[in-house]
């Protein structure tokens, strides 16, 4: 039975690595019509290169778009057939190819699809053999399906790089936008047309002071001032998508903002071998507070006591209701601190940690100021520390006011 | 005796402005136009507030801040911005006061008023 190369050639259309695909087809043609050697050369902008060779002595020989036996297959449609009439060292007349040498026999099969010329497929004998019609019209269709291959191999490349390039591009594009984000935006506006707004409209006014209300003029430089305080007013405006930080002051528990406090720190405790007491004043402990900054307050006090307490120990969380006040304490059985830094741990940057900021304390404080409270500390070198916040009582305030 | 400011701002229209404005409210003014200018004036001279700008090329105010508060831990420091955004800086919240730049400057003369006057 015929071995069926067309269908061979036909099933390297698949999705695959087009230099395998190549050689194995080489491997096949060779197989198919019976040459010693077969050479698949792809041509491109520089000649013809080797994408696929299989049989005897195959080396890689590339031609330049002229050259060699390939170069006379270039732009061709039909097979050249190329043969020498004697054995040994004889004439190829004329053509020159150092590819030919130890043979009598070639064959070059163009291989070409719809005017497009795409390479060669070069078939080298020992012997001298002449294949029949019946083989060159095989070996033409074979050529087809071969080149639809390499077709199909160059639109997979083109898609592959372009993929690429968009990846690049897309990456590209990330980059410019982490170095121009929105917030860098609005933070070079500010500086660089706020300020001299600042200055324009702040010495409009100044000149309005000096010049007197009643001067020829000075509407003008009320009209100056009012126009800049607008546009100011823009540019804040624009600005306030990060939200104010003014406290939000509404009535709440303080129970409850303790117990919010303390829950993400639950799963730290444990790991540090940190037992939890609550002692929570029985019912509501109403404070006027702004409860996310209150929450914050705690966080410190809270992650300070963890620091602390680097062996375990426990920490204990109480809220009282003391006259006209409302007491929140964080207490540890940790480190406790050295008299002679107890005066200094609420300034800011004061730190005895090797990574701290010596801003958690500051920060409570003024979160606790705010709230017209204020904090206390008791504690004792080696036996722990206790941190009380007083807040005034929302209904003791209240009647406070009344009075 | 006059109680002095120093005003630390890049910004030399600014610089003008607020010595012109805080000199009619009766203080005196020093003024640096860098951070490190800053911290060699308050080596120099007596000073009882510092309006400080936080966006400066070269030392920024949040580090003068830095600074400030661990040599004279008692001097007020009002922190001045032309962008909002600072107020979260959790450096910020280290200084006495946070006012945001306007061109309107009865805010800022106010808290100078608070800070200097309750000193006295
Ligand atoms: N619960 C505590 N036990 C012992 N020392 C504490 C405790 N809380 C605060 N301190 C001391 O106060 C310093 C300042 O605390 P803080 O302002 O929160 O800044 P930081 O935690 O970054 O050091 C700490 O470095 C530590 O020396
Ligand atoms: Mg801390």
């Amino acid at each position: 039975m015929e071995y069926d190369i067309i269908g061979e050639m036909a099933g390297l259309a698949a999705p695959g690595k087009s230099g395998v695909k190549l050689a194995r087809a080489a491997g096949l043609l060779l197989k198919a019509f019976g040459f010693d050697q077969c050479c698949i050369y792809v041509y491109g902008k520089s000649g013809f290169a080797l994408k696929g060779h299989s049989g005897k002595g195959a080396r890689a020989v590339s031609y330049g778009p002229s050259e060699g036996a390939p170069g006379l297959g270039r732009g061709k449609r039909a097979a050249l057939e190329l043969y020498k009439l004697e054995a040994g060292e004889g004439s190829w007349r004329g053509v020159e190819d150092r590819g030919l040498k130890g043979f009598r026999y070639a064959l070059v099969q163009p291989l070409e699809a719809g005017g497009e010329f795409h390479g060669v497929i070069y078939l080298k004998s020992i012997e001298r053999k002449r294949p029949g019609a019946e083989d060159r019209r095989r070996l033409r269709k074979a050529a087809l399906q071969l080149t639809l291959v390499i077709k199909y191999a160059e639109i997979e490349k083109e898609l592959e790089s372009a993929k690429e390039e968009l990846k690049e591009a897309r990456a590209a594009l990330k980059d410019s936008e982490r170095l121009i984000t929105l917030g860098d935006m609005a933070a070079a506006l500010a500086h660089e047309i706020k300020n001299p707004l600042i200055s324009i409209g702040g010495f409009a006014a100044r000149l309005g002071k000096h010049l007197g209300p009643d001067v020829p003029g000075a509407q003008y430089l009320e009209r100056i001032f009012v126009e800049v305080a607008r546009l100011e007013k823009v540019m804040d405006g624009a600005f306030r998508f990060i939200k104010d930080s003014s406290l939000d002051l509404k009535p709440e528990d303080m129970n409850a903002i303790a117990e919010e406090a303390i829950r993400p720190f639950e799963e730290d405790l444990a790991s540090g071998g940190i037992e939890l007491r609550k002692d929570l004043h029985q019912g509501r402990l109403p404070v006027l507070a702004d409860r996310e900054q209150l929450k914050i307050a705690f966080d410190n006090l809270i992650a300070n006591a963890i620091q602390s307490m680097e062996k375990g120990g426990v920490l204990t969380m109480t809220t009282a209701l003391s006259g006209q006040y409302v007491l929140a304490t964080v207490a540890d059985t940790g480190a406790g601190i050295e008299p002679d830094a107890i005066d200094k741990i609420f300034n800011p940057f004061f730190t005895t940690k090797r990574n701290g900021t010596g801003l958690g304390l500051t920060i409570t404080r003024t979160i606790v100021a705010r709230h017209k409270g204020s904090i206390k500390v008791e504690s004792r070198a080696g036996a722990g520390a206790a941190f009380i916040i007083m807040l005034p009582h929302a209904a003791a305030e209240g009647q406070a006011q009344r009075q | 005796m006059k109680k002095r400011i120093l005003v630390v701002d890049d910004e030399e229209g600014l610089r003008l402005l607020y010595k012109e404005e805080f000199e009619d409210e009766g203080w005196d003014v020093e003024l640096a136009a860098s951070g490190e200018e800053s911290l060699e004036k308050l080596e120099q001279e007596p000073i009882d507030l510092v309006l400080l700008d936080i966006k400066m090329p070269g030392m920024d105010g949040v580090e003068v801040l830095r600074r400030v508060k661990e040599k004279w831990k008692d001097l007020p420091v009002i922190l001045c911005t032309a962008y909002p955004h600072y107020k979260h800086d959790f450096g910020t919240w280290a200084s006495d006061a946070y006012v945001i730049k306007s061109s309107d400057l009865t805010e800022l003369k106010q808290t100078v008023r608070d800070i200097l006057g309750k000193k006295q």
